[in-house]
C-alpha cells in the first residue's frame, strides 16, 4: 500500500473543507537525515471524527499508522488514523484516498 | 580433568549432538560478533567452555572443542585454550554471557514478548489492529510499546514511545526517523525494550 511510507512520520497539518468533503493531512516523513513532505487526500468524506485521550499538548503529532480497507458493496474507504497509540487518532469513511495525487488501490 | 584434545569417537555430526542446541547457539553467535577482538574472544571461549562442563559432566571435553570450533569464528590454537580452562570464575565469566546473550536467543513471537514484557514492567497488554500494545506505567503518559505482527510494509516489529512526546531508537534516543523508530524483534528484543524503558526513567 503506497500509505506504508508515511507510518511513522509526523502530521503537520490538516484541513477539513466541508464545501469540498475533502480532508487533506501534510505529513513530513524524515528518515538518513532527508525530510519529505507528503499530501493525503481523503475525498468525498462523509464521516470524520478526531480523538484525543492523550492528556495534555503534544510535543508533536505522530502519524503512527494509517490503514484503510475497501467495502466492496459500497465502494467506500473506511479509514483508520493512530496518533501515538489508541488514544488519539482520526477515522471516518470516504470514497477516494489518494497521496500525493496517486489514488489507493483496493487490495485484490 | 582430562582436557587432551582427543577427537571424539564417535565423532558428533552437529553440536546439536552433544550440547543443549539453544545454549549453544547463544554462545556460538555471541562469540562471533568479536572477530578481531582476542581478549573478548578468549573470556567467551573460555565461559562456554567451563559452562558446557559444568553442565555436562558426562561428556567428554574434546568433543565438545571439536564441535564448537566448527561454529566460532577462527578457532585458536588448542593448547592456550585449554591451559586456560578452570582458571574462569563466574565474575570473569559474566560480561561474556551477558555479551553474548545480548545478540541471540530465540526470536520470541509478538504475543509471547507482549506477555513477557507486560508481566516484567507491570504492565498491560492489548491486541490492537496489527498486533499489541503494551501500557508501562510511567507518569501521566505512560510508556506506550507497539509489538506488531504487521503493518505499514513491516512484520513483527515494535515501536516504544511516551505518547505526545517522543519514540525512540533502540538505543533509547528519541526519533522521528521511521527506519529507526521501527524495531526489528528479534532474540533480545525484551531486554533491549526494558533498557530503553529504563532510559526513558532515566536510569541511563
Amino acid at each position: 500500500m503506497i500509505t506504508d511510507q508515511l507510518w511513522g512520520g509526523t502530521l503537520k497539518a490538516a484541513r477539513l473543507d466541508a464545501s469540498t468533503q475533502t480532508v487533506g493531512l501534510v505529513i513530513i516523513v524524515s528518515s538518513g537525515g532527508m525530510s519529505r513532505s507528503f499530501e493525503l487526500l481523503l475525498s468525498g468524506v462523509s464521516q470524520f471524527q478526531f480523538f484525543n485521550n492523550i492528556a495534555g499538548s503534544w510535543e508533536y503529532a505522530e502519524f503512527t499508522e494509517f490503514r484503510a480497507a475497501r467495502d466492496e458493496s459500497t465502494g467506500h474507504w473506511a479509514f483508520d488514523i493512530v496518533l501515538w497509540s489508541e488514544d488519539a487518532g482520526m477515522s471516518g469513511k470516504c470514497v477516494t484516498v489518494s497521496l500525493d495525487g496517486t489514488e489507493l488501490a483496493a487490495s485484490p | 580433568m582430562d582436557l587432551s584434545c582427543a577427537k571424539p569417537d564417535p565423532a558428533p555430526s552437529s553440536y546439536h549432538q552433544i550440547c543443549d542446541p539453544l545454549r549453544c547457539d547463544i554462545v556460538a553467535r555471541g562469540v562471533r560478533q568479536v572477530p578481531g577482538d582476542e581478549a573478548l574472544y578468549n573470556s567467551r571461549y573460555q565461559w562456554m567452555c567451563a559452562e558446557y562442563m559444568t553442565c555436562h559432566p558426562e561428556q567428554e571435553y574434546p568433543g565438545f572443542f571439536l564441535a564448537m570450533s566448527l561454529l566460532i569464528w577462527e578457532p585458536p590454537s588448542g593448547s592456550a585454550r585449554l591451559a586456560a580452562l578452570g582458571a574462569l570464575s563466574e565474575t570473569e565469566a559474566a560480561p561474556a554471557l551477558e555479551a553474548a546473550e545480548a545478540g541471540a536467543g530465540a526470536i520470541p513471537s509478538t504475543s509471547s514478548l507482549a506477555d513477557d514484557l507486560a508481566n516484567a514492567t507491570g504492565g498491560a497488554a492489548k491486541v490492537n489492529k496489527g498486533g499489541y500494545t503494551v501500557n508501562v506505567p510511567n507518569g501521566s503518559r505512560g510508556i506506550t510499546v507497539r509489538i506488531m505482527d504487521e503493518g505499514g510494509g513491516r512484520t513483527n516489529y515494535y515501536r516504544v514511545s511516551v505518547p505526545g512526546k517522543e519514540t525512540y531508537t533502540i538505543d533509547g534516543t528519541a526519533s522521528t526517523d521511521p527506519a529507526l523508530t521501527h524495531i526489528d524483534i528479534r532474540g533480545s528484543s525484551l531486554s533491549d525494550i526494558l533498557s530503553i524503558i529504563n532510559k526513558i526513567q532515566g536510569g541511563g
